[in-house]
This record gives C-alpha cells, structure tokens and sequence, in this order.
C-alpha cells in the first residue's frame, strides 16, 4: 500500500513560497546570493556573495534554521565541501563584517546581527537599538540575506 | 520573457510578458491605475509608449519601474542641511547615494562615506540599494531620505 503524502508544513510552505518569489530571485539573479542545493527542512544553505579581497573567497555560506519561517531565522556561518561551521581563520574579518561573523559569539553558530534569532535574544536592547535591522516577518528572508550583504560589500571588510 | 517590475508603494513583482507586447501595453497591464509612464532601472530617460519591450532593451529579468510621476523630487538631510534633486523614479537607491554623498551631493571623504547609509525620514526604515526611489515616493511624488550613520551593533 503506498505510503500518504507528506503534507507540508505551513513554515516550510512560506520558505519555499519566499525562495520562488521576486525579492529572492532578484538577489539571486544579481549574483547577490545563491540557494546551495535545496532545502532540508528546517535547513537550507544560502551563499552570499563578498566583495573581492585578495586570498578570499568571493561568497560566504550561511546554514540556516528556518522553523517557524516566517516568524524568525538563525544562520551559522558555514564550510560547503565540509558541513561544518567555518574555523575562525575562514571567517571575514574587519567592519560590521567581522563583527557579524564574529567566532566567539554562540560557540560561532549564529551569527552576530539584529536579525539573527539567536543573536537577537542574547540581547534584549537590540529591537530598541537597531530597530532596522531587525528580521521582517513580512520580508523574509531577504531580510537577513541584506544585511549579510551589505557588511560584506562595506570598505572596511577586510577579507579572511 | 520574465521581467521584475517595481512600483509606488507596491511589492516588487517578477511578471510574464511577451518582448513583442509595446510600453503602454505593458503600463496598461501592470501599472497601478494612472502609470503610465515606464522606465529601465537607473535610465533617466521614459520609454516610448509605442516601442515594444525587445527595441527598448528589455530583455530577460531585466528591472522596469511604472509610474504616474514623472520625476520623483528627492531631499536628503544631512546635518542640520538638506540637498533636493529630481531623478527618474526606475533610479535605484545605491545611485540617490552616489549623488547624495558625492560632489553634488554633501560630498562626503570616502572614509565618511564608507560609514552612512540612506534612511527614509522619521521612519526606521533603510531601503535596500536595489530598492528604486519611485518605489518609497508620496503621492506628491517626491521622497524625504537621511544621510545618517550605519549602525554597529555590539554590545
């Protein structure tokens, strides 16, 4: 007898829903940022991409854990070809950037940014502080994905 | 072909459309009620309504904006001064920056530069660079933006 079908969580649903929509697409056709893979639910992997910096990589990959999509995110910076969470010699360094990627904050499994869920309730004077740039249920997950891209394309971001 | 269209106050959309069909087709279509008028992102010049989408240029995933106004009025305010300038509505919020901190503009060092971002005024918003100024207009079709600090979060 065949198995039931699966039926799709409604966070899982609005992910997918997000991944197909223009706000994404865009950044991904702007060589902005990039699914890697597909999605594992709640996980999926999204390159970001850093401005050039001589002996460093042209994207950076954050593993993202997305229950409860859209309600909130959390994403650690993470090795593709090893599955694991980036070294922190691997990590961008200097400006916002090196704060954002910073190795000693959560054991160097969220990152350190207003939008992050993890990062956020470590500190509970941040929506009050950096109320723009905070996660946007309504926005998604390019929310997260600006803010990431944004510190890495900044003067002061000074590679690994 | 798929093409992104911005707009006043309205979500950017990925739409369908045919490289055959003309600007006003495409205004008409997808244009909220009374725009008319169509541009390529970050081109001053509005499209002819008769020319059809492939001999403007547009091609796949290309970025258009559709407005009734004909130029959005900017003001940025920057320490206690504000500077005004007129640009297409399809022009994008990194290109306001270009002119807001260069020459023109509050001509800021690079150093300076390097640590602001543009902000919507008395809002806490901060829209996107690839946000077009059309996009965050008023009904005057003008738009109100501050020169301000980015912020470091620590602590």
């Amino acid at each position: 007898m065949a198995e039931p079908a699966k039926q799709m969580a409604p966070d899982e649903a609005a992910f997918l829903e997000d991944l197909a929509g223009a706000r994404f697409l865009a950044g991904d056709d702007a060589g902005r940022w990039r699914l890697v893979g597909g999605v594992d639910w709640p996980f999926a992997t999204i390159a970001v991409s850093a401005a050039p910096r001589e002996g460093s990589p042209s994207e950076f990959a954050i593993r993202f854990e997305l229950s409860g999509y859209p309600g909130s995110a959390t994403g650690t910076p993470w090795h593709l070809t090893e599955g694991r969470a980036l070294s922190a010699e691997e990590r961008p360094k200097g400006g916002r950037a090196g704060l954002a990627f910073r190795p000693d904050w959560s054991n160097g499994l969220a990152l350190y940014i207003p939008c992050d869920r993890v990062a956020v309730q470590g500190h509970g004077d941040w929506p009050t502080k950096h109320p723009g740039l905070l996660w946007d249920p309504a926005v998604g997950i390019t929310s997260y994905l600006r803010v990431v891209h944004e510190v890495l394309h900044e003067d002061d971001y000074a590679g690994v | 072909m798929q093409i992104y269209v911005h707009q006043q106050n309205t979500e950017l959309k990925l739409i369908e459309v045919k490289e055959t069909i003309t600007i006003e087709e495409l205004a008409s279509a997808h244009g909220e009620e009374g725009a008319t008028l169509v541009w390529i992102e970050d081109v001053e010049e509005v499209l002819e309504a008769s020319t059809t989408l492939a001999d403007a240029g547009i091609a796949e995933r290309s970025h258009v904006h559709i407005s009734r106004c004909h130029r959005i009025t900017v003001r940025v305010r920057f320490g206690g001064d504000a500077k005004s300038r007129e640009f297409a509505a399809g022009a994008t919020i990194a290109r306001v920056f270009e002119w807001a901190t260069g020459k023109h503009g509050f001509e800021l060092t690079p150093s300076e530069r390097a640590k602001h971002t543009l902000g919507i005024c008395d809002t806490l918003t901060q829209p996107d660079k690839s946000e077009h100024i059309g996009s965050l207009a008023n009904q005057e079709c003008s738009v109100c933006l501050d020169l301000a600090p980015k912020e470091r979060f620590e602590g």
